[in-house]
């Protein structure tokens, strides 16, 4: 990673976040419709008892309550990622995404183990 | 623990020695690691006040006079006379949570169990973080140099079992994908002998952080040839996260979670077995092989492999212990060294088996004899769901021993 003023900035939200909230979610760019849609729609995160800080690059005009919602731009969400997949910067970030290369919550759903809601509901525990 | 990690446990140890001695030392965290180091303290003559657990499950219970105790409990020392030592790979978290609930004292790593994690961002961090990248991605590039395009499956933890359930799916796993050549990369010499007997025929073994390393550049690369086969490990994993609400057991996870195969896709079993060098000179039907070790978990009273010993002594039967490196047989049994891909003709010609539930309760799940699987009373990680609920295994008499944990 460089040290650019786009990157210093990030940085300094994530920081600011992981010390005022109970989790960072990430949604990936590649799903963010569907997948802040998804979120933000579910009685998981309104029943949650967690304070969350939700970046995604979509819009999503709803109401929050508690919770902290960010709409970044594509090339912020990317340097994001790119440190979640450089190391374990804290067990309080949590990617929403369907990565490729492993195991996946979304499999439960598929295989008929878990309902999307409870899967939403764990991760947020 | 294996003898790398209890190696780097008392170097550690020592380095730090002069931080230790004359504190009241508090252990975070009850598991098999943690257990083997208070062993090693009270060995060096230092008790520790506690352990502490966020596991209510765990607290109020003891080992060999050590209560564990709810984290908060370390606030009764003054900070700087405490110490908290970690042989845990949440070492990060805890650290965290210590400094939440105020804790002054030093906390003290003593294994560096998860080279992933490291909960900073500084400028330092970031930067060595990335060098432990390029040294991951030199070591994929080597890899691929070596095998090509072939499929590169990688088990991150050095966990017969986890092995065992990886190798009993993936096959159906590759089939799906149309992959047919692959290559395991695991952690520990026994891993590879696991994936061997299910006919992998490339078998790579790391060291864990070159391991680590390497698995760590195929998440940052979002590498689509290559697959990481394991519940909760590294870091970007979540699949256990579902056990806070839903008792799944772990074969389930592999089958479900990790491979995304339906829930009635039939396992595949080991088929590349040797018959033991020595296996004359076990009697045929009348021995029992007893295995009372295990890496991952905690050991079972001594007392109950002395009654188990004295039942089948009276019964006239030849007693094994199967050992491994420098491990004891029990008293009043003969140790037994036979390999992995030995084992299955091992107890088949003994007639029983009887082990504390490891990965080697795995291994020898096809074998045809009476086998016999103890459960030390403990849950699995943080979670409500005993040991017995995850691994409980078909064609064995499943048996919780229950008594002080040791």
């Amino acid at each position: 990673m460089g040290n650019n003023d786009q990157e210093i900035g990030m940085l300094a939200v994530l920081e600011q976040d992981l010390e005022q909230r109970d989790f960072v979610i990430l949604i990936d760019k590649k799903y963010s419709e569907y997948l802040t849609e998804l979120l933000c729609t579910s009685t998981a995160l309104k029943k949650t008892k967690k304070q969350l800080s939700i970046l995604s690059t979509t819009e999503f005009p709803g109401q929050m309550g508690k919770h902290l919602y960010r709409k970044i731009s594509e090339e912020e969400m990317d340097l994001l990622l790119q440190l979640y997949r450089t190391y374990e910067v804290s067990d309080r970030i949590l990617l929403f995404s369907v990565d490729p290369n492993y195991g996946s919550m979304w499999n439960y759903v598929k295989s008929g183990i878990a309902s999307q809601e409870e899967i939403l509901q764990a991760m947020l525990l | 623990m294996n003898y790398v990690y209890y190696n780097e446990m008392v170097e550690s140890f020592q380095n730090h020695v002069d931080k230790i001695l004359n504190k009241t030392v508090f252990l975070f965290g009850h598991c098999e690691a943690t257990i083997v180091l208070a062993d090693f303290l009270l060995e060096k003559g230092i008790t520790p006040k506690a352990i502490l657990d966020n596991s209510e499950q765990k607290q109020g219970k003891e080992y060999k006079g050590i209560p564990v105790v709810p984290p908060l409990v370390v606030l009764q020392e003054p900070g700087e006379k405490a110490v908290v030592l970690l042989v845990t790979r949440f070492y990060e978290a805890m650290h965290t949570q210590l400094n939440r609930i105020g804790f002054q004292g030093a906390v003290i790593k003593l294994i560096d169990y998860n080279t992933y994690a490291e909960y900073s961002l500084t400028r330092e961090t970031r930067e060595w973080k990335y060098q432990r990248l390029l040294y991951g991605k030199h070591t994929l590039d080597t890899l691929r140099e070596r095998y090509g395009n072939r499929f590169l499956v990688f088990c991150p933890f050095d966990a017969l079992g986890d092995v065992y359930f990886c190798m009993s799916y993936l096959g159906e796993y590759l089939h799906r994908r149309n992959i047919k050549e692959y290559v395991v990369c695991v952690p520990s010499k026994g891993c590879a002998a696991v994936a061997r007997l299910f006919g992998a025929e490339h078998v790579e073994v790391y060291m864990q952080k070159d391991l680590d390393a390497l698995i760590q550049a195929a998440i940052y690369t979002q590498d689509v040839n290559c697959y990481i086969a394991h519940q909760d490990r590294p870091y970007v994993v979540n699949l256990h996260k579902l056990l806070k609400i839903k008792k799944i057991p772990l074969e389930k996870i592999y089958c479900c979670g990790i491979f995304g195969l339906p829930a009635d896709t039939k396992p595949a079993q080991p088929s590349v077995w040797k018959t033991y060098r020595n296996i004359k000179e076990i009697r045929e039907g009348k021995a029992v092989i007893l295995s009372p070790y295990a890496k991952s978990v905690t050991a079972l009273p001594r007392q109950i492999w002395e009654g188990i010993i004295s039942v089948y002594t009276k019964r006239g039967y030849q007693i094994f212990t199967n050992v491994h490196g420098d491990e004891k047989p029990l008293p009043g049994s003969i140790p037994l060294r036979a390999n992995l891909a030995e084992m299955k003709s091992v107890v088949e010609r003994a007639g029983t088996f009887i082990g504390i539930r490891s990965g080697l309760c795995d291994v020898i799940r096809t074998a045809d004899c009476r086998k016999i699987a103890l459960y030390p009373d403990y849950n699995y990680c943080d979670t409500k769901w005993k040991a017995i609920d995850m691994y409980s295994l078909k064609k064995f008499e499943n048996i919780v021993v229950q008594g002080e944990i040791s």
